[in-house]
């Protein structure tokens, strides 16, 4: 309660935290939920989930939590709404949005979130040390911006890699599927039918769907084809098979966000910009050597 | 009736703010003129002693207390959850939040899992924040050993309350929970009809009622089958303690296991593996939950599926009836699970491992 301390502004409304929250049972958003709900609640603030359809449509802010809020943390921001559109009404240096799973940018936002960039790397670069030239990219909806990102990424990587490798271009590609089980399935259809032996995915869902989808067209994973997932979400290490996958630093990113707001809650208008934490790539069972087609062990 | 404020008797909403001045009032109490706004508004959240500041300088000046600056006005719902790992808590507050959502209101997360916080501080915190009413998901008021001084205090305070899994009869509230006796029951006849005698029981702690009612299903639904509920083993809630209680039974010789949480059957997997069985070649086991993960598991998991929709839906819907103060009848609400099968069960047989041959099955 020394917060109370600071000034008598800030102890009334220095303590709300909201969290802009859609899909609370999406393994990703709610690990990052829960590792920020309790870094939150031990630095003494107090987090407030709202549903996005409540910021969804008025023009930055509802008036009356303009003044109830002193921070605002975005999880997995959906769709077009962007963070400028929320921010716009918000006095600068009062109330600062701490993203996860966006990018856009504005000059009160400060955005943290892993280098998705440098996750998608490391899945082609580990693809492509175990053999495979045909790899394909399983993306989220392309109205998250993150995602329309992570595709620009994974085009550049992957042609930069394929030119080192190789030598020559490949037929790398990305597909846009809906962040579901079925849709991870029916990519991989797609991918497979394109000639891709290995396919990374934007979440470890769509990935288990590849799974899936790769097996019911006769597929062994990984001999004959390869999968990585993306957040090493609860339990993708007792999947069938265990999930290479990226897993995101999500103890540091909620640490850095509670710091954050911290920081603008004692008044340090500072810009801190976008930062970026490194992920690592946990490898287990569903990625191995690429071989022929239809060969055997 | 000189006054400026006193003729309003409509309340705040029609607070006359430039005779009031917001900006005397706010600079008297030291806290920013949109505070004040939200103290005789009665509306966004303020801290209890901000607001008793508004209202002691607004008597100091003279002003009446307007009609709607009412404490309960918060729109907040508190929901408790023991933590957001096990992913059939986010499930339940998914549901949880659009219902709330729908009806104007906004969950106030708490999750026991922290570091320095107890349900105690909480509790504190929720009387603070004024909430409208609190939601608690498999916290201590399922604990029969646990005190439960904190749910009264919240009830003292006028807070309704909804306690999903997990009820006492102690507490004044309106209780939603799955089905115990039921789940295990439909195990029990799923493991049975497969050809399993040796079946057991792997449950997260006895302290808690959920586990205490689970036993008594198993023990109801051997006994109609002609068999002793021998084997009954109990550990913690995650895939560590699914290990020590499932590896138990496997010893004991069981051919079939059925785990309290899913958590815990991914647990007693391993538990049979490391022993060089198979599952479900040796040892069917069935899972509790019914997590989304649960069919991709290796092998995919038969689970008892947690109605997460409907339980949702109906604590809010409760709650709200609390909130209304027209309680519908205090029974407890219980959900009927589905037993959904897929590859951790299979037909009985006889076990191959030396182990056994050395122990009970000889």
């Amino acid at each position: 309660m020394d917060h109370n301390e600071v000034s008598r502004g800030s102890a009334a409304d220095g303590v709300h935290v909201d969290l802009i929250v859609t899909e609370v049972d999406d393994p990703i958003v709610s690990r990052l939920l829960h590792g920020q709900v309790i870094r939150l609640l031990a630095a003494g603030f107090t987090p407030v989930i709202r549903s996005e359809a409540l910021y969804r449509g008025t023009k930055g802010l509802p008036p009356d939590r303009v003044d109830a809020v002193s921070g605002i943390v975005v999880v997995n921001l959906p769709g077009e709404i962007d963070e400028p559109t929320l921010a716009r009404d918000i006095p600068l240096g009062t109330i600062t949005l701490v993203t996860h799973g966006t990018s856009h940018l504005s000059p009160s936002v400060t955005h943290l979130g892993p280098d998705d960039a440098v996750a998608i790397e490391v899945s082609v670069r580990h693809l492509a040390a175990l053999g495979h030239t045909q790899i394909g990219y399983v993306s989220g909806t392309p109205a998250l911006f993150s995602h329309r990102q992570r595709v620009a990424a994974f085009d550049r990587v992957s042609h930069e890699i394929a030119a080192q490798t190789t030598g020559r271009e490949t037929a790398n590609q990305a597909v846009f599927a809906p962040q579901t089980f079925e849709g991870g399935e029916r990519a991989a259809k797609q991918l497979i039918a394109a000639g891709c032996t290995a396919v990374v995915c934007a979440s470890d869902v769509l990935a288990l769907g590849a799974v899936q989808g790769a097996r019911n067209l006769g597929l062994r994973i990984p001999d004959d084809f390869s999968v990585i997932g993306y957040g090493d979400t609860s339990l993708v290490a007792h999947t069938d098979p265990a999930l290479t996958t990226i897993r995101q630093p999500f103890e540091r990113l909620c640490r850095a966000a509670v710091e954050v707001l911290e920081t603008l809650r004692d008044g340090d208008a500072t810009q801190l910009g976008e930062l970026l934490f490194r992920p690592e790539l946990i490898i287990r069972r569903s990625t191995g050597p690429v071989r022929p087609r239809g060969g055997t062990r | 009736m000189t006054d400026p404020i006193s003729r309003r008797d409509e309340g705040l909403g029609d607070l006359d703010r430039s005779r009031v001045r917001l900006t005397d009032l706010a600079e008297k109490v030291g806290v920013s003129t949109a505070t004040v706004s939200r103290v005789l508004n009665g509306k966004g959240s303020v801290a209890p002693d901000t607001r008793k500041a508004v209202f002691d300088a607004l008597d100091e000046l003279g002003y009446r207390r307007p009609a709607k600056a009412q404490p309960h006005s918060e729109g907040l719902v508190a929901v408790v959850v023991p933590d957001l790992e096990n992913p059939v808590y986010p499930m339940l507050l998914q549901v949880i939040e659009g219902a709330l959502s729908r009806q104007g209101f906004a969950p106030l997360l708490c999750s026991q899992q922290l570091t320095g916080a107890s349900e105690d501080e909480h509790i504190q915190m929720l009387l603070d924040f004024e909430v409208s009413g609190a939601i608690f998901v498999s916290c201590s008021h399922g604990d029969v050993t646990a005190d439960k001084g904190r749910y009264k205090r919240l009830r003292k305070a006028g807070v309704p309350l909804c306690l999903v899994n997990g009820f006492s009869p102690d507490i004044d509230a309106a209780f939603v929970s799955m089905d115990d006796v039921a789940s295990v029951e439909l195990a029990v006849a799923h493991l049975y009809a497969l050809g399993h005698r040796e079946i057991g029981l792997a449950t997260g702690p006895m302290r808690l009622e959920r586990s205490r009612r689970a036993a008594q299903g198993f023990e109801a639904s051997m006994d109609r089958h002609g068999l002793a509920a021998d084997h009954v083993s109990s550990s913690l809630f995650s895939i560590e303690g699914g290990q020590a209680a499932g590896g138990a039974l496997v010893e004991r010789g069981c051919t079939a296991i059925i785990a309290a949480s899913d958590l815990m059957a991914l647990g007693a997997i391993r538990a049979v593996r490391t022993r060089g069985l198979s599952v479900p070649g040796d040892v069917s086991v069935v899972g509790f939950d019914d997590t989304p993960m649960a069919p991709y598991f290796e092998p995919p998991l038969t689970a008892i599926r947690q109605p997460t929709v409907p339980m949702g839906q109906a604590a809010v819907a409760a709650l709200f009836d609390e909130l209304r103060e027209e309680p519908t009848a205090r029974e407890e609400l219980l959900f009927r699970p589905d037993l959904v099968v897929r590859g951790s069960t299979g037909a009985y047989r006889p076990r191959t491992d030396p182990r056994t041959a050395n122990e009970s099955r000889h």
